[in-house]
């Protein structure tokens, strides 16, 4: 008796300064906890199958921390989700658990894209300086070749004037694409281009994954 | 009613930007309790407590005493603890430059709005962070110049025995067992608290207990050649002493760290004490006397225990874990309700001998990386002499069990600077850790002798406060320096890895164990003088000591090199251990002769 299960879940407040480790370890003790028995590989050194995402940069907020575990009891999705979030306290939400196929390819090695939002604020919104920059958004999408797309999300009022979000597309390293994408770098270049605007990075979410399908992208669950 | 003040979670934000580790600086653990401070404030008999502890987050959150104090304060609800954590210099940095002050994990209250701030003093090395800890909060680190609505300051923990150097810090210092003396003292705390504060009729109040030690109450009176001439009053206080284990339960929650501790594990205390008896070994004596848990509750609470925390380890914590006497009925118990799932046992300081090998391979199926070992020292002669009671041909059996069963590495702990120690105890250590290395090799699978490894830890002997080498001199540090360059050149490092102490650093930990009152001033003048953090190799400043000696005309050797007179008053006889004095000079006494016979027969 096994299933695949991939679920989603969030690492926000507090837990943006957690490393990709550290969740790993929080998220396979709330599993024992929670006892939800994971199956191990064979072998001579039998390793548990739990396999996450990308890791998200240390500081940075996620909505879309996935993981794929394959679980040696029947549990159903929603059972799988509940039993985590009754160990995880509130700490950290999963918010989706769906069962996989069997032979679904693991996350790192299926995701192509990784979706970043960047709330610009503009403290003087007559200045016209975030729309200018909305406009700019085309060419930062050059940085080092590593970015599929930046699309300008329109601005919103909030707090001192004006917040610009974008919407970047970061390439995943694979094998035909060697340049990868490094966040911190990408916003040291967007931080040099803001100073003569008068402009400030207010925040920086990692939205979402994709996966090229049939030239679409969909997100790991649509692909299942 | 003093105001609570908190650091806003926008503004932890913007000075956490860049830091190193910053999720030293946050809670939201698991198992952390979090008691809204505004509500407890509300009541005038709550008490808000700051568990400190003087070295950074993954260090301070294995200790076992945090867990424990955290657990019982909390179960309390009129009583809150919150923790902090010496920021690593990065974070100590931005804290100064934007004259931000200390603040707690929890809640982020700033220190001195809690009532009391107690420190876990766990090494003398950690006096200066301590010193630093309160300056970053905005507090006087001397007690008679802070204000009556700053915090009580206390300490406990091994390196607060003799707690003359720290005195003039502290407005009182625990001795012993926490456990007990805790809740009575912040039982007295909610009780003076309301009638607006008075702390002297409070320290007056709290002295009469048995483990509470008020500095401001004694006066020490010294000789011109240094030495103590009388402390007034000559009235002893008794360490705290928790009769029955078994009367507290182990923490079955407690707060499982969010990033990686130096140990990652669940840990359980079975013993407290040890009745081995090693001269040197100052654990030995100042737990006494030895008390353990029932090993059918340790197995039903442990269980629930890991139960509560996931952990896939479980570390069974005493000082000589072969003299449990239920060891292998908890083994068993607690493997056997654990089918299934992977759990790995761990059990530091084991006597090894050919027995507790069985046991070892019991709970380490397949994974049979490392074995730790501690003799001590190299000659038959010498563990004598610190009554390490272990023979050589008990050493190599054990190398015997342990290799023939499949183990690749070991660790061995050996200490040089001993009383009388002579050349050839030196060679003798070189000697035993080329032999346990041969008879290793020898005895593993033939395949495996590529992966051998071994490791040696060589620390400098320091005579310590309640032991019976309490009045033995450290040796000098070229002295030293030469025997550690004695064992580097007789052993061969091809698959031998030697790891040693810096003996200028254990002269400065020794003088301060064995120091007096008046090496207040100097730990004070190390401090401003940028000593912190002293037990990390690369921050560690001898200068930043040996100038606060020689500013306060203290001679670092008057505590170190110099023998006590076993008729002096030493700082430390106003404290009662529990062992008497007597007892300890008459195991000095036998270590000496030791060393004497043997030196007329050869």
């Amino acid at each position: 008796m096994e299933k695949k299960f991939r679920f989603k879940f969030s690492k926000t407040g507090e837990y943006k300064y957690f490393s990709h480790l550290d969740i790993i370890t929080i998220i396979t003790r709330a599993l024992r906890r929670a006892k939800i028995r994971v199956k191990y590989s064979e072998g001579y050194n039998p390793r548990p199958k739990i396999s996450f995402g990308p890791p998200t940069p240390l500081g940075i907020e996620s909505s879309a921390e996935y993981c794929d575990i394959m679980v040696a009891d029947p549990v159903s999705e929603e059972e799988l989700a509940l039993r985590l979030n009754d160990q995880l306290m509130g700490k950290i939400i999963i918010d989706t658990a769906m069962e996989a196929p069997p032979g679904t390819k693991n996350l790192m090695s299926q995701v192509d894209l990784i979706e970043y939002s960047v709330y610009i604020r503009g403290r003087d919104p007559a200045s016209g300086s975030l729309e200018k920059l909305a406009e700019q958004a085309g060419e930062m999408a050059e940085f080092e070749g590593s970015i599929y797309d930046i699309e300008s999300g329109g601005t919103i009022e909030g707090g001192e004037g004006k917040i610009l979000k974008l919407s970047g597309y970061a390439k995943i390293c694979k094998d035909r694409n060697p340049k990868v994408f490094k966040l911190m770098n990408f916003l040291e270049y967007l931080r040099g281009i803001l100073v003569p605007y008068g402009l400030s990075i207010e925040k920086v979410i990692k939205e979402e994954l994709y996966i090229f399908k049939e030239r679409k992208k969909v997100t790991p669950f649509e692909v299942l | 009613m003093k105001d609570i003040i908190r650091l806003k979670y926008h503004e932890l934000e913007k000075l956490l930007e860049g830091v190193q580790k910053p999720g030293r600086y946050v809670d939201h653990e698991i198992g952390v309790f979090s008691k809204d401070p505004d509500l407890l404030a509300k009541k005038a008999s709550s008490v808000l407590v700051c568990l400190a502890f003087p070295d950074i987050y993954e260090i301070g959150m294995p200790n076992l005493g945090l867990q424990i104090l955290y657990d019982i304060i909390n179960n309390r609800h009129r009583f809150s603890a919150e923790r902090a954590f010496a920021p690593w210099v990065d974070f100590e940095d931005r804290l100064r430059e934007t004259g931000t002050r200390l603040f707690s994990l929890e809640n982020r209250i700033f220190l001195d709005s809690f009532d009391l701030i107690g420190f876990s003093l766990q090494h003398e090395l950690l006096y200066t962070n301590t010193l630093n800890m309160l300056d970053l909060s905005g507090i006087e680190i001397i007690a008679e110049n802070r204000k009556p609505t700053d915090p009580l300051i206390c300490a406990g923990g091994p390196a607060m025995v003799n707690p003359g150097p720290m005195s003039q810090f502290m407005d009182f210092v625990v001795i012993g067992d926490g456990e007990e003396i805790m809740v009575q003292v912040l039982e007295r705390i909610s009780k003076y608290k309301p009638e607006g504060g008075n702390k002297s009729l409070f320290l007056k109040e709290i002295s009469k207990l048995d483990g509470v030690y008020v500095p401001s109450n004694y006066r020490f009176h010294y000789f011109e050649n240094g030495k103590i001439q009388k402390i007034d009053p000559p009235v002893k206080v008794k360490k705290a002493i928790l009769e029955d284990l078994d009367s507290y339960k182990i923490v079955s929650r407690p707060v499982i760290p969010n990033i990686k501790p130096v140990h990652d594990r669940y840990a359980v205390e079975i013993m407290r004490g040890c009745a081995r008896g090693c001269r040197f070994c100052q654990a030995g004596f100042i737990y006494r006397p030895v008390r353990s848990r029932k090993a059918e509750g340790l197995i039903e609470q442990s269980i629930e225990g890991l139960e509560n925390t996931g952990y896939d380890e479980i570390s069974f914590l005493s000082l000589s874990t072969s003299d449990y006497k239920e060891l292998t009925k908890l083994i068993k118990g607690i493997l056997d309700s654990n089918r299934g799932e992977k759990l790995s046992v761990s059990l530091p300081s084991m006597r090894l001998d050919s027995f507790n090998i069985d046991i070892a391979g019991l709970i380490q199926e397949g994974r049979k990386t490392g074995l730790t070992f501690a003799p001590e020292a190299g000659s038959q002669r010498m563990r004598d002499i610190v009554n390490k009671n272990i023979t050589e041909k008990e050493i190599m059996d054990c190398i015997d069990a342990a290799f023939s069963r499949g183990w690749e590495k070991i660790k061995l702990y050996f200490m040089i600077g001993f009383p009388d120690e002579q050349e050839e105890d030196i060679l003798a250590i070189a000697d035993l850790i080329k032999r346990i290395a041969s008879k290793a090799r020898k005895t593993m699978l033939r395949k495996k002798v590529k992966r051998f490894n071994m490791n040696v830890s060589i620390n400098v002997f320091n005579p310590k406060p309640f032991t019976p080498f309490q009045w033995a001199a450290q040796e000098k540090i070229d002295l030293l320096e030469k025997k550690i360059q004695l064992i580097l050149e007789n052993v061969p490092q091809r698959y031998i890895n030697i790891s040693w102490s810096d003996p200028n650093r254990s002269q400065i930990e020794c003088a301060l164990s064995r120091g007096d009152t008046r090496l207040g001033k100097v730990i004070e003048d190390a401090w401003k003088a940028g000593a912190k953090f002293d037990n990390w190799t690369d921050l560690f400043d001898l200068n930043a000591w040996t100038g606060a000696f020689e500013k306060n005309d203290a001679a670092i050797d008057f505590y170190t090199t110099r023998g006590y007179g076993t008729d002096e008053i030493l700082p430390w006889d106003n404290i009662d251990m529990g062992v008497k004095k007597e007892f300890l000079l008459l195991q000095y006494k036998k270590a000496l002769e030791q060393a004497g016979s043997n030196e007329t027969k050869e």
